[in-house]
């Protein structure tokens, strides 16, 4: 066997692990997984998200060979070996292509590129090619935290040419205007690939073996830290619990980094939402942008929590401190947890509104919170949990990642089946949900954000806590495999759980949009109303016509239920054929259904609760 | 390998960590050949010394050469000459013991298959090992096998002996090293330790740092020449006497104990002169120097 097989093994080994997660992602059946209440664009925005799920993992792929000599302390080791810096750099480099090479058909075959639009094809293609490219610099420079720089600065950079380039494109441009825009892509982005390849290969030649290995990256020091901060969180000569959470608080920088990009994402669709073509594609994928990033932020905030302890070193002499283990543990975890919540929803709440007061915009998307508050939350713990059981930073974002999205995963399949136990054995009446709402004459909206999520959340913790508990003293570790396949087990029962209840699969917006749209009782109402016939459709502008439950035809035993002591209202808009029908439930609450005089739906049918001020009507 | 070249030749280097400065105008130069010790406290500069001298660390001043060549510019033929032994010794987990070895030897143009098998067989090594369930004591074993069995010119020992136990660090240092160095006498190792008694017998020359700087830079026999212990006992209280060019000066009881550098026949004629009952001269250990030197 050569000397350069023998290293490149060395190299695939972890490659092919996450090429072979990423392979078994990419085979998920998804198309079996589309729930019928999805729309195609809505479907659209599910697999795009899942698509940049795997730009993600493809960024943690490439990263892997740089972070994990950092990671087993066998830098010294390896460039005290008679090859050259610039060689290892070309060697791993190489290992890393081979991996794009075999995984981004694969990827494009099955998440598809818009092949109509060559211009947004090419970008996404150069992008990842840039990202890959940037790789080795990033993460020789700021560790862990350089994956994520790599993301954003390649994501926000592909998402700023394609705004400067698509309204001069115009709607239909013509082939050569197409070829222009393409070679110009290209040869930009070779150009760059070309300079972050050159500078990641400087920096590895350069790189400097500090007495801090694993922390070798700036963000270990006070230089993000104004001054202020770096002193209150200086640890005092007393005070042993806080200065634990002091200690905490910096162990999480990579979260507090992270809380600017969503921030900044956040207040964007804040402004973006405000205009008047409303928040839209652009709207929906910033709100997929927020939760993808918000996601990344609770793995990391998870993740370092224990990880980065042991990636320093300092883990033994922790675990011998004078303190209870359940005391650190409990520091740990809340420091985490308030970390990751302050970086994804406080944070980015106080910017949004900021900014949507400066720009006079309105955001649409306060309820998203709810469930952002219980996903992060979930997801922080999932990710602690991993880290303990995974020594050093990288294997346990690694396990955080995969954890996290293998639960949401099995949030989409729990779902099917889920609908299948619904249909087998609930003869396909009712869901738990369904019959909270309707027992409740609540907005269907309602349950699904606040209650479930918390509920279930609430369940969530019941099992994975005391798990982590256990698995953060380093005499339970042994026996980690059993302690998380029980964590397994509930984060599947936790999905299974919500797709009985119908809260439905992630992303959130889609899961708004499903409630109200594929909201059955709601759906009852409007067939009903059209099986009126010309006494609903035909009604006049003048004269709304106020219908009673009892009147409706062919309605469910639910949406009996649902509406009972209801009022409904079928009102003409002036000198138009569209009709709304207003449910006023006996809760407050308010729902639509508009619909032309044929009885087609106009819109998608909407509800608000009796405390909403504003919104769409 | 020109003789007439130190194996490692630093001038005037100087390092810091941010404001914390490691290095200070430091100097050193290893002959080939030797066993040459680098004594230090913790934190006196020994690790930076050698990082540099491995182009880990960039010098923020001054000059290293190995073999006299720039670590920096002619990186691959430093390193294809040498092989390191650090404190903290790492592999990669999920490698067995032989994957490991295997692993390394890639990188090498020759590797002693014969010594790989004798110091398996002797530190009781078990191939089918994976490198992370070793403990710190047989990873520093592996990392020795990896360091031996190219067969170097130069061999970097940082704390070698850190980690093992006291059976295996005597079998290091008598037969591993020794034999190391019998198989070519041109063969040269820079050891790093504060466990100098360990290597007392192993020792050809040292440097002592001190707070990043070389104070004393000997060879082991001239260090012993130059540095001895006067004892001298009394029939009564001693009497007062000028010894302020002793470096310690130790009073008990009737005796007087003093050790001195370099100056030992004046002192021992000024000893003489006050009749003592018993008087004695011995030559101090490596780390009685370095520890007289450093009080």
């Amino acid at each position: 066997m050569s000397p350069t097989f023998t290293r490149f093994r060395k190299e695939a080994h972890h490659l092919s692990q996450v090429g072979l997660m990423l392979l078994i992602f990419a085979a998920l059946p998804l198309p079996w997984m589309k729930h019928p209440g999805f729309s195609d664009e809505e479907w659209r925005l599910t697999e795009l998200a899942l698509g940049k799920t795997f730009y993600i993992f493809l960024a943690l792929a490439a990263s892997l060979p740089w972070l994990l000599e950092i990671e087993c302390k066998t830098l010294p080791l390896l460039l005290t070996q008679p090859l050259s810096r610039a060689r290892i750099w070309t060697e791993k480099t190489a290992a890393v292509f081979a991996l794009v090479i075999v995984l981004c058909p694969i990827w494009i075959v099955r998440f598809g590129l818009p092949h109509d639009r060559p211009v947004p094809s090419t970008l996404i293609l150069m992008g990842v090619l840039a990202m890959i490219c940037s790789t080795a610099f990033w993460v020789n420079w700021v560790g862990v935290a350089g994956i994520v720089f790599n993301v954003f600065v390649h994501g926000a950079g592909g998402i700023a040419v394609w705004r400067f380039l698509n309204p001069r494109l115009g709607a239909h441009p013509s082939d050569s205007v197409v070829r222009t825009a393409i070679s110009a892509i290209v040869t930009v982005t070779l150009c760059y690939s070309g300079v972050m390849l050159w500078l990641g290969k400087r920096r590895y030649e350069r790189m400097q073996i500090l007495p801090m290995a694993g922390a070798n990256t700036p963000l270990a020091g006070d230089f993000w830290l104004p001054g202020a901060l770096a002193g209150a969180l200086r640890s005092r000569p007393t005070g042993a619990l806080a200065n634990m959470i002091r200690k905490e608080i910096r162990v999480q920088r990579v979260a507090w980094i992270l809380a600017l990009p969503v921030a900044i994402g956040w207040a964007c669709f804040v402004v973006r939402s405000g205009r008047p073509a409303g928040p839209g594609l652009v709207g929906g994928l910033g709100i997929l942008f927020a939760v993808l990033v918000s996601s990344v932020t609770a793995i990391f905030a998870g993740s370092a929590a224990v990880g980065e302890e042991m990636s320093l070193g300092t883990y033994t002499s922790m675990m011998t401190l004078p303190v209870s283990s359940r005391r650190l543990w409990s520091v740990k975890l809340g420091t985490a947890l308030f970390a990751a919540l302050c970086c994804t929803v406080l944070i980015p709440w106080v910017l949004s509104a900021t900014a949507a007061r400066l720009f006079h915009a309105t955001f649409e998307f306060w309820p998203l919170f709810g469930p952002i508050i219980c996903f992060v939350s979930v997801a922080t713990v999932i990710s602690f949990t991993g880290s303990s059981a995974w020594p050093g930073t990288p294997a346990a974002v690694a396990a955080g990642f995969f954890g996290t999205w293998g639960a949401a995963a099995a949030l989409v399949g729990g779902e099917k089946i889920g609908e299948l136990v619904i249909q087998r054995w609930w003869h396909g009446s009712t869901t738990w949900r369904d019959s909270i709402v309707a027992r409740g004459h609540l907005d269907p909206r309602e349950p699904s954000e606040l209650f479930v999520c918390a509920v279930l959340s609430v369940a969530m913790f019941m099992v994975a806590i005391p798990i982590s508990e256990r698995l953060f003293r380093p005499h339970s570790r042994q026996r980690k495999i059993a302690s998380l396949g029980v964590l397994a087990f509930a984060a599947f029962a936790f999905s299974f759980g919500a797709a009985v209840a119908g809260a439905g699969a992630l992303p959130a917006p889609a899961r708004d949009l499903y409630i109200a749209g594929g909201w059955q009782p709601l759906e009852d109402a409007h067939k009903a109303l059209v099986k009126l016939g010309p006494r609903v459709l035909a009604v006049d502008a003048a004269h709304p016509l106020r219908v009673r439950p009892e009147e409706l035809p062919e309605i469910s035993p639910l949406t009996q239920q649902w509406l009972e002591g209801s009022t409904i209202s079928v009102a003409r808009a002036q000198k138009t054929h569209l009709l709304t029908a207003t449910v006023r439930l006996v809760s407050g609450s308010d729902c639509f259904i508009g619909m032309d005089d044929r009885g087609v739906l106009a819109s998608r049918p909407s509800c608000h609760a009796a405390s909403d001020t504003g919104g769409e009507q | 390998m020109n003789t007439a070249t130190p194996v490692v030749q630093i001038e005037n280097l100087s390092y810091s960590y941010g404001t914390a400065e490691a290095l200070d105008n430091f100097t050193l130069s290893v002959p080939p050949g030797k066993c040459y010790g680098l004594f230090g406290r913790n934190g006196a500069g020994k690790t930076t010394t050698m990082k540099c001298l491995l182009n880990l660390l960039q010098p923020q001043k001054g000059q290293v050469r190995v073999f006299g060549l720039d670590p920096a510019k002619a990186e691959v033929a430093v390193k294809r000459r040498l092989a390191y032994v650090p404190d903290q010794v790492a592999f990669y987990p999920w490698m067995t013991v032989r994957e490991t070895l295997d692993y390394l030897a890639s990188f090498r143009d020759q590797w002693n298959a014969d010594t790989e098998r004798e110091l398996l067989g002797r530190f009781h090594l078990d191939v089918s090992k994976k490198a992370g369930a070793l403990s710190k004591g047989q990873r520093t074993q592996l990392g020795l096998i990896a360091a031996i069995c190219p067969e170097p010119d130069l061999l970097v020992l940082d704390e070698p002996t850190s980690g093992l136990d006291p059976i295996v660090r005597r079998e290091f240092i008598e037969t591993v090293i020794g034999a190391y160095q019998e198989g070519n006498p041109g063969r040269t190792i820079l050891v790093s330790t504060h466990l100098i008694a360990e290597f007392e017998g192993l020792i050809d020359a040292f440097t002592i740092v001190d707070r990043g700087r070389a104070i004393v830079a000997l060879d082991a026999d001239q260090a012993r020449e130059r540095y001895k212990k006067i004892r001298a006992r009394f029939a009564a209280p001693p009497p007062d006497f000028d010894l302020s060019d002793a470096l310690r000066v130790r009073r008990e009881g009737r005796e007087i104990e003093v050790v001195v550098d370099g100056a030992s026949a004046s002192m021992m004629q000024r000893f003489r002169e006050r009749n003592p009952e018993d008087l004695s001269a011995e030559a101090l250990t490596l780390e009685e120097i370095f520890v007289a030197t450093l009080q």
